[in-house]
């Protein structure tokens, strides 16, 4: 299987139907190293090409992923490498390691182990909805398969040692990424950034680190973790993001029974734009999208399920797209191209009156 | 006394440089002693491998704590914020400390322990309470004790050696 394969699927976090509504999905990340040898960024390339061996013979011999395809960094190519961003699987520091970055993926792509990033290894695990008790339980039962193999750099004192003394501890981050058009909509949405900013607990956009909240999506996650077990910083997290979806669904039920006009002049400029554009931007994409995810929620819209919502929100990526075309794309071609596809899935679609 | 290069501000630290092969010694204030630093071939060398000191405190010149494992140097560590190896955590412990205050929620770590981690410890604790059992001539404990220990995984080696 190559990258281009996963272009036609849903992707882990949007597969089934608990990616529908407020919590699209969740993640939990280990950083791991292994003793011995340095870290990433300082070891050489013969180190990392080591590193890299050791992990994956780990992975095949302790069985932990039977399935798991290999991808190089090294040879990954630009679309490819975009493509697996999009997804969610790799961050843009392994798209950018080279030689010894590597990621071995389960073909559903619910557990990835990526190696060489900041880290030696990261187990990371995706699944839709917001069960991050289920996600680190599968993490962490990888996890204790691949340390029977590998001797991980570990101190009593500070836990697993990792590149970064921010991931010291358990290297434990977990997030869930939740869908926040309705809090935006009553313009309760800075209090409850806010409020996650107080907790000491990070949001980003959909693109991760550095991302704006393009379409309204919002990935909240830990940021300690050492002091802490691994369940506490599960409990934790996954009370305030019950929490927030609360929030959000008491704003979506305020919506509809004050001021349901709001709702329905989001989601049908959104649906007007999506049928007519001629030029469209993914980030511009991603934002009516998401305003038509409400209207389906809503149940605003006819002849549109979530499912063709969440596939488009992935086809429309640049990456995505340029794979779909099998051509590399100009920017202004590329906008042209993504305005024509998603008018031509948009056109049977229509508001209930 | 006053700063030898604006002679405005109070000279608070000692900056030695070595110009053509000779070594000058002079009074400096903090913004003088920061751009003289700034001149100075190497940044990095400048703020991390030579200690400037208060003229009280003597005018050694340290080379830059360096890590003997992985050769990350205080600077490069600084840059970034991230660490060369393990053992860097030891090297930096000082540099270290204020960032997981300032960042984490505790001091010490009390999640998961890696199966072979545990088995050492569990074992360095049995070897010890072996040892007081024999010096203190509790035979039938020292045997129980010899006992756990030979059932332990073997040492460096992990328990089950590839749980499926």
């Amino acid at each position: 299987m190559v990258v281009g394969d996963l272009v036609g699927r849903r992707g882990a976090w949007l597969t089934d139907d608990r990616s529908r509504g407020i919590a699209i999905s969740a993640r939990v990340r280990l950083a791991r190293n292994l003793a011995g040898e340095s870290f990433p960024d300082w070891a050489d390339e013969a180190g990392r090409r080591r590193v890299l061996r050791m992990v994956v013979e780990a992975a095949r011999a302790s069985g932990a992923l039977p399935e798991s395809i290999f991808i190089s960094m090294d040879e990954t190519g630009d679309t490819d490498a975009r493509i697996l961003m999009e997804r969610r699987l790799i961050s843009a520091e392994l798209a950018d390691r080279g030689p010894g970055g590597g990621l071995l993926l389960q073909p559903d792509e619910s557990v990835a182990l990526l190696v060489n990033e900041e880290d030696h290894l990261r187990i990371q695990v995706i699944q839709p909805g917001m069960d991050l008790r289920g996600a680190w339980e599968r993490a962490d039962a990888v996890d204790t398969a691949l340390e029977a193999i590998l001797a991980y750099a570990f101190s009593s004192e500070l836990g697993y040692l990792t590149a970064c003394p921010s991931n010291c501890g358990t290297g434990l981050r977990a997030s869930v990424m939740l869908h926040l058009l309705g809090l935006r909509l009553t313009n309760d949405l800075e209090p409850v950034l806010k409020a996650l900013d107080r907790l000491r607990l990070a949001v980003r956009g959909i693109g991760g680190e550095g991302s704006d909240a393009a379409g309204h999506m919002f990935q909240v996650s830990n940021q300690e973790t050492l002091g802490l077990d691994e369940p506490s910083i599960i409990a934790d997290l996954s009370r305030v993001i019950a929490d927030v979806a609360r929030q959000e669904m008491n704003a979506r039920l305020r919506i509809m029974e004050d001021a349901p006009h709001l709702a329905e002049d989001c989601v049908a400029r959104a649906l007007a734009i999506l049928q007519n554009a001629r030029v469209l931007q993914s980030e511009e994409a991603l934002d009516y999208l998401s305003a038509l995810r409400l209207g389906v929620e809503l149940r605003l819209l006819r002849r549109l399920t979530m499912a063709e919502i969440n596939e488009l929100l992935l086809a429309t990526q640049p990456g995505h797209l340029r794979q779909r075309m099998r051509e590399p794309l100009e920017a202004d071609e590329r906008d042209r191209l993504r305005a024509d596809f998603v008018r031509e899935r948009m056109a049977a679609v229509s508001l209930r009156a | 006394m006053n700063c030898e290069d604006c002679h405005q501000q109070p000279a608070v630290t000692t900056v030695t440089q070595n110009i053509d092969g000779i070594v000058r010694e002079r009074n400096l204030c903090a913004a003088c002693a920061r751009h003289t630093a700034q001149k100075m071939s190497s940044l990095i060398d400048v703020l991390f491998g030579v200690e400037i000191e208060t003229p009280a405190g003597g005018k050694a010149i340290r080379p830059e704590p360096e890590c003997d494992i992985c050769g990350m140097g205080r600077g490069a560590f600084k840059k970034n914020h991230r660490l060369g190896c393990a053992e860097c955590y030891s090297v930096f412990a000082h540099d270290i400390a204020p960032i997981i205050k300032e960042m984490q929620h505790g001091e010490r770590h009390v999640g998961k322990i890696p199966a072979r981690e545990r088995a050492n410890a569990d074992r360095i604790t049995l070897e010890s309470a072996l040892k007081r059992a024999v010096r203190e001539q509790r035979f039938e404990e020292a045997a129980v004790l010899r006992d756990r220990l030979r059932d332990l995984v073997p040492e460096g080696a992990a328990k089950g050696g590839g749980d499926k």
